[in-house]
């Protein structure tokens, strides 16, 4: 096995763990199925997990997802993937879901109470979105934040995004970030310390 | 604060999101009828610039350098392929070559530029000295030859490459620079796993070897197979050949060339020394005495647009 290290194909400041993704970035540009497959297999998870918490809906979370996957492809040939695949997809998928969420009507759909999560499953398993307990908490509990909260509580937790870059993506301050994610948090300590009571 | 930060965190962590496979092909649908409409229009690209894609891609330089070693010394034992529908010799030639505790050869890859002046290559080809021990241990000397500059002069570099598949870890030495570049990376030798990736169009190679006869090969007896290369459905190492030849009695690796389809480029695998005792410590992953440890090194590729 001989992989030429020369100035042009190594580089320092990223890791090798990355590897996998950027090969599946390649392999995608030119065309392969079983790359796009596989990225797929490898997010779909964190994805649908952030859409869901973002918009409180698992058919709304398939849908973002879809987009999600649509854009890549349809960007594909002029992406450069210079940081981490899944810190990509995800902002991807938390601007999806901002849009969505910014849609009067999915708007009306999301806000639902908190007794009614509209997390829920069909009857056929392989049509099903399936979400455990925790999900379902975590979603219902985070219908109660405001939208912009929410977003940067899931992005600094589960996507663990830092600050700065919640703050770039969303195009606000870093202080008004970490306010978002301080306040967001004080509300959640509430609902969940009161579900708890219950 | 902290509290409600660890609850939240401990409530994401458990937080858990399956799909059915109906719901991963609706969602999937659209992005891969997009992916194959992108195929198509790939395949229709000039050949001068699928060239230049792959002269400048190292991945095609791994894959087309791998194809032998990987498929032969250790792809049928390492990815569980059969090799039950192929012909009993080249059977043979399997079952012996799993047998193998260690190995060194040379490899010796040429590159031809072609004959068109608006098309640069920089990559004048390279010489490795390399060596294999289980399980998964691999050492390779390299040194290649590339154009750089403005003046376009020719420069020599030297580079060792250490591998350890099974522990997922890779040491890259510069002996010019006495800089080491140590890398990890998840387990790798798993389903779907990177070097899986890497290696996947090879899978298959064993069942479809065509007998070439016999011939002599350094005053050895030789019987050679041919293989054609199926690539991954796309035109990534599609029509790539590769010929093997073992010796007609102990069945084990002599000679083995492979060419890309294009005939840009010739692999040629050779001097082939098998189950000699190889010290552990040509394999060591240690920083080497005098080494300065620079931190780990990424492969990079140019993308298309990027090719010149």
């Amino acid at each position: 096995m001989i992989v030429i290290f020369t100035t042009e194909v190594c580089c320092r400041g990223f890791w090798l763990a990355n590897m996998e993704d950027k090969l599946l970035v390649f392999r995608c540009k030119r065309g392969s199925k079983e790359a796009l497959g596989r990225i797929y297999e490898k997010y779909k998870r964190d994805l649908l997990l952030l859409a869901a918490a973002l918009l409180n809906d698992t058919g709304s979370a398939e849908d973002v997802v879809h987009d999600v996957f649509v854009r890549f492809v349809e960007d594909v040939q002029n992406f450069r993937l210079t940081g981490s695949l899944k810190g990509y997809l995800l902002t991807c998928a938390a601007n999806c879901a901002r849009n969505r969420n910014r849609a009067a009507s999915v708007r009306a759909s999301i806000e639902v109470s908190p007794e009614e999560p509209a997390i829920a499953g069909s009857d056929e398993p392989a049509e099903m979105v399936v979400c455990n307990e925790q999900l379902r908490q975590l979603s219902a509990a985070m219908a109660q934040l405001p939208y912009e909260q929410r977003e940067v509580v899931m992005l600094h937790l589960h996507a663990a995004m830092t600050f700065d870059t919640i703050a770039e993506s969303q195009e606000i301050s870093v202080n008004t970030a970490k306010s978002r994610y301080r306040y967001g948090l004080d509300k959640l300590r509430l609902i969940l310390n009161h579900e708890a009571e219950k | 604060m902290k509290s409600a930060d660890d609850k939240v965190k401990v409530l994401i962590n458990e937080a858990k999101i399956e799909t059915g496979s109906g719901v991963d092909e609706r969602i999937l649908a659209d992005a891969l009828s997009k992916l194959e409409k992108l195929r198509q229009k790939r395949l229709t690209w000039s050949r001068q610039n699928i060239w230049r894609i792959t002269m400048k891609s190292p991945i095609v330089k791994l894959a087309a350098a791998a194809i032998i070693i990987v498929a032969v010394l250790i792809g049928i034992y390492l990815f569980g392929g059969s090799i039950g529908r192929t012909g009993v010799a080249w059977a043979d030639v399997i079952r012996q070559m799993q047998q193998i505790r260690t190995a060194t050869w040379t490899e010796v890859h040429e590159v031809f530029p072609p004959d068109d002046e608006n098309v640069f290559v920089d990559d004048l080809g390279h010489v490795a000295q390399c060596a294999y021990k289980t399980p998964g241990r691999w050492r390779l000397d390299v040194t290649s030859k590339h154009i750089r500059g403005e003046n376009k002069h020719i420069e020599e570099s030297k580079k060792i490459q250490i591998w350890d598949f099974n522990a997922g870890k890779g040491l890259l030495l510069d002996p010019e620079k006495m800089t080491a570049s140590p890398c990890s990376y998840e387990p790798e030798l798993g389903k779907d796993s990177l070097f899986r990736t890497f290696l996947s169009p090879k899978a298959d190679i064993p069942a479809d070897a065509e007998p070439l006869g016999t011939k002599q090969v350094g005053g050895r007896e030789t019987v050679g197979f041919r293989i054609r290369l199926k690539g991954d459905g796309t035109d990534f190492l599609m029509g790539d050949v590769s010929e093997i030849w073992v010796d007609a009695k102990t069945k084990r690796l002599v000679l083995a060339e492979t060419r890309d389809a294009e005939r840009r480029w010739v692999s040629t695998l050779k001097d082939f020394i098998f189950d000699q005792e190889l010290d552990d410590s040509l394999f060591s992953l240690e920083l080497p005495e005098g080494y300065k440890d620079i931190g780990p090194l990424q492969f990079m590729w140019v993308e298309p647009s990027e090719a010149k």
